[in-house]
């Protein structure tokens, strides 16, 4: 970034929508249901001044839908009111104190429906989808198991506050309506945009503030209100500026996932059968659901050795926001079960939880859990051995357990207890469903006359930085000056669509189109005249790698592997939880740079953290020391891998086997407080 | 109610209720949009600025309690020297804050190391803690408060 733009930046010179006035300028609030669970009969509104207007489901110019992956939203409610909060409508007006208290007037009447089924039951009215993992037989695989073990864990989902807020402003100027907002999807919010407004996508401009790393739902749901102001903007033939409320009816709602596993294990502590039950909360409308599940599935059955498995997954609908999808799109949270299922087989096995690790992992040779080939070895067990050296993991593990064997017969109880617990996960940078929502993504360079380089990404790169790291990359690439390149991410009049910005798919699949469509450049650089466009897109698997309904193959081509030690201290009077150290040892390929990729893990480790401990941000003064190893692997072949995702699914495992070591108690769920501990439950 | 107070070195007054906070009154009377109104109950920082020497949260405070006091912004200390060194310490640190609060940040940073010369590594954990937030690394933060430390106190040497 230029020295100017750096200071502007740091001086508050960038403008926000919430920022943007213009003369006719016109306010806009959401009005949401406060009651739920019924068909709306009729929205109450008070006689309105005259420069005010309430916009309804019917008065949208085109459509109501927001055609998301296993649903379609409701931008405004139509028939069915499913969850508190949901949008009824948008009113305007000029003054935003009036907005509010107008606002406030307006009721609703709904005629009552019966809610979701509970979720044990199997109702196809609340089960939004099921997805099952099968391989060999399980009942066979427990017949010659020798100690049939199990273990039921739970996770409930953090809050995680995400700043700005859905301010949106919108303006039309010639025949072009121009949207500032916040967003990191701009494909999906020019589609629904141009569907609400019944417009054409070039017709709709985007001007978007890059924000801090989105973390779950939050990267689709600025696109419902962006579609419903430039619907305003269209009908008013004024400028709109949606101001959010503070108490934004999707306030906090806890989110749980279960699973319940059932595993045999042979006399050396090898696993012959696996068998899991998993259900998660999906809200309102089930969006993106498939994609989610099963990620959770696969993860669930973890990357162990066993001929016989069965995985079931369910996600049913309840009366809640729709939410999904969450930080890594249910892939670390799976691996929290397997992980602590690991945990608890060592245990009762009575092995190290290092050495149980590396003697069930799947070998070269070997079928996954989805029945596709292991190709290549794992690097797993050498990342399992370096961090137990590393951490000391091996000794800690076992003398917490002598502690706590032998405390009755000490005189005097410790102040403070220790334990440490270890985890591992993968993860694979690519969605594994093959709907073009998700998957899309393509890259167009331009070599102007000038010698200018133009990159059209049409995506918004999950961290700030990556922007910088491309155009180091490209210049050295294409020896050409740093000022000489830019970025456009996102062009008006292109067509193309662009999947959301998770999963490290910037950093991996972006990075990798860039340097394509770069080569192809240069090598038509001294050959063709100026100037020269070369368009990369990124290319789905084939159905016999990755078969997504019948989930059999080889989910991910390229994963990256995490393992994670967590030391835990607990005050013994007061049950006060600490985590002093955390280990990492990360294998994801080429790392673009060090110290991003460091940055990018501390804040995930600061998110995992928050799930274990009940807690929306790690303060610094309770910020462990981190101890971050990346094993680069040095072959020809390597490509850049993905590291979102991977500290979430180790680090909550490794936290709750070291508080059960700490505290003696056996902890199945997170997260967890100091009052849990003192109460003895979890 | 009038309310009479100095902004950013300037003698001015509003006239607003009494009840309005402090954050309203400077991003819609006064366009000061550096401050931003992100969870508006006290818990994210975003909306800090200067009142008599002190930090506060301005979505926390009522407007009339800032009668007679002066207020400074990021608007106001992007003109001061200490904002300078801020700039130049995050810039070679290689501190990537997102657009949102990167402002705040800096004002923060800056006024606590004017406390904090040379700071300790709870002084430097308090100037950690005075903007939430989840995606930037505390690692390269550091180094850019540390930095820019020393760029001051090199400063303010010669
Ligand atoms: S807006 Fe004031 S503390 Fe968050
Ligand atoms: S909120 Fe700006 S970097 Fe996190």
């Amino acid at each position: 970034m230029d020295e100017d733009k750096f200071r502007n930046r740091l001086a508050g010179g960038i403008r926000f929508p919430e920022d943007m006035t213009s003369k006719k300028m016109v306010y806009a609030i959401l009005i949401r249901s406060p009651r739920y669970q019924g068909i709306l009969e009729e929205v109450d509104v008070p006689k309105l001044p005259e420069n005010m207007l309430f916009m309804r489901a019917k008065d949208l110019p085109g459509k109501n839908l927001m055609p998301l992956p296993d649903c379609a939203l409701p931008l405004l409610v139509e028939d069915e009111v499913l969850y508190p909060g949901q949008p009824l409508g948008l009113l305007t007006g000029a003054d935003p104190e009036i907005l509010n208290k107008i606002g406030s007037q307006i009721r609703c009447r709904i005629r009552k429906t019966p809610p979701f089924p509970p979720a044990a039951i199997n109702d196809p009215r609340s089960t939004a989808i099921i997805k099952e993992i099968k391989k060999g037989d399980l009942d066979r695989g427990m017949n010659k198991a020798e100690q049939i073990l199990k273990g039921e864990y739970k996770m409930i989902m953090p809050e995680v506050p995400s700043y700005p807020r859905n301010n949106i402003f919108c303006t039309k100027e010639g025949g072009r309506y121009i949207l500032h907002l916040h967003t990191q999807w701009p494909s999906l919010v020019r589609k629904l945009c141009a569907l609400a407004a019944n417009i054409s996508r070039k017709q709709v401009e985007l001007h978007f503030n890059t924000a801090g790393r989105t973390w779950d739902s939050h990267i689709w749901q600025s696109a419902v209100p962006a579609a419903l102001t430039v619907a305003a903007a269209s009908i008013l033939r004024q400028p709109v500026r949606l101001i959010e409320e503070e108490n934004i009816a999707m306030s906090f709602v806890p989110r749980e996932l279960n699973i319940h596993y059932t595993a045999g294990l042979d006399h050396q502590g090898r696993l012959t059968a696996l068998m899991a039950d998993l259900s998660i909360d999906a809200g309102a409308y089930g969006c993106f659901a498939s994609e989610v599940l099963t990620r959770l599935c696969l993860s669930s059955a973890g990357f162990y050795q066993c001929r016989n498995i069965r995985i079931r997954g369910k996600a049913y609908q309840t009366n809640t926001p729709p939410w999904f999808p969450m930080a890594g799109w249910g892939l670390p949270q799976g691996f929290f079960g397997v992980e602590m299922l690991a945990n608890h087989l060592a245990e009762e096995s009575g092995t190290d939880p290092a050495i149980w690790r590396n003697l069930n992992i799947v070998e070269k040779g070997n079928l996954y859990p989805t029945s596709g080939q292991v190709r290549q070895r794992l690097p797993l067990p050498e990342m399992v051995d370096d961090i137990c050296r590393k951490s000391d993991f091996t000794r800690k593990h076992a003398a917490g357990r002598q502690v706590r064997q032998n405390e009755r017969e000490l005189d005097l109880l410790p102040t403070g207890y220790s334990g440490i617990g270890m985890a591992v996960s993968f993860q694979g940078n690519e969605f594994l469903s093959r709907n073009r929502v998700l998957t899309a993504s393509s890259v167009t360079t331009t070599l102007h006359k000038e010698g200018n380089l133009e990159i059209i990404l049409n995506a918004v790169p999950a961290t700030p930085s990556l922007l910088a790291l491309w155009k180091k990359r490209i210049s050295k690439r294409l020896s050409i000056p740093e000022e000489q390149i830019s970025f456009i991410l996102d062009k008006p009049d292109d067509q193309a669509f662009s999947g959301p910005s998770t999963l490290s798919r910037s950093s991996t699949i972006l990075t990798r189109l860039i340097d394509q469509s770069c080569d192809l450049i240069q090598k038509k650089r001294f050959r063709e005249a100026l100037p020269i466009t070369e368009t990369g897109s990124f290319r789905r698997r084939t159905k016999t790698d990755w078969d997504e309904e019948s989930l059999i193959g080889t989910p991910f081509g390229t994963p990256s592997f995490a393992a994670a030690v967590v030391d835990v201290q607990l005050e013994t009077a007061t049950m006060e939880l600490r985590v002093p150290k955390i280990w990492l040892s990360l294998n994801c390929g080429i790392i673009l740079d060090k110290s991003s990729a460091r940055s990018f893990i501390e804040a995930e480790v600061r998110l995992a953290l928050c799930q274990c401990l009940k807690k929306q941000a790690i303060k610094p003064s309770i910020f462990p020391e981190l101890h971050i190893e990346f094993n680069e692997n040095e072959s020809k072949n390597q490509r850049i891998g993905g590291l979102e995702g991977l500290v979430l699914g180790a680090v909550p495992a490794a936290f709750a086997q070291a508080v059960s070591l700490a505290s003696g108690l056996q902890i199945n769920s997170l997260p967890l407080e100091s009052g849990d501990l003192l109460r003895g439950v979890n | 109610m009038l309310i009479e107070f100095v902004l950013n070195d300037e003698p001015t007054s509003v006239e607003v209720p009494a009840y309005k906070r402090l954050a309203d009154v400077l991003r819609e009377g006064f366009n000061l949009t550096g401050l931003r109104s992100a969870c508006g109950k006290g818990y994210c920082g975003l909306c800090t600025v200067v009142l008599n020497e002190e930090l506060v949260y301005s979505c926390m405070i009522p407007v009339f309690q800032i009668r007679g006091k002066s207020v400074q912004t990021i608007e106001g200390y992007a003109e001061t020297e200490g904002f300078n060194d801020v700039f130049e310490g995050f810039k070679e640190a290689g501190v990537h804050l997102c657009d949102y609060c990167a402002p705040t940040r800096t004002l923060t940073t800056g006024i606590l190391l004017d406390r904090y010369v040379r700071p300790d590594a709870r002084q430097i954990e308090e100037i950690l803690s005075s903007v939430k937030c989840n995606c930037t690394p505390y690692e390269t933060l550091k180094k850019g408060i540390l930095l820019t430390s020393q760029i001051r106190q090199k400063r303010l040497k010669s």
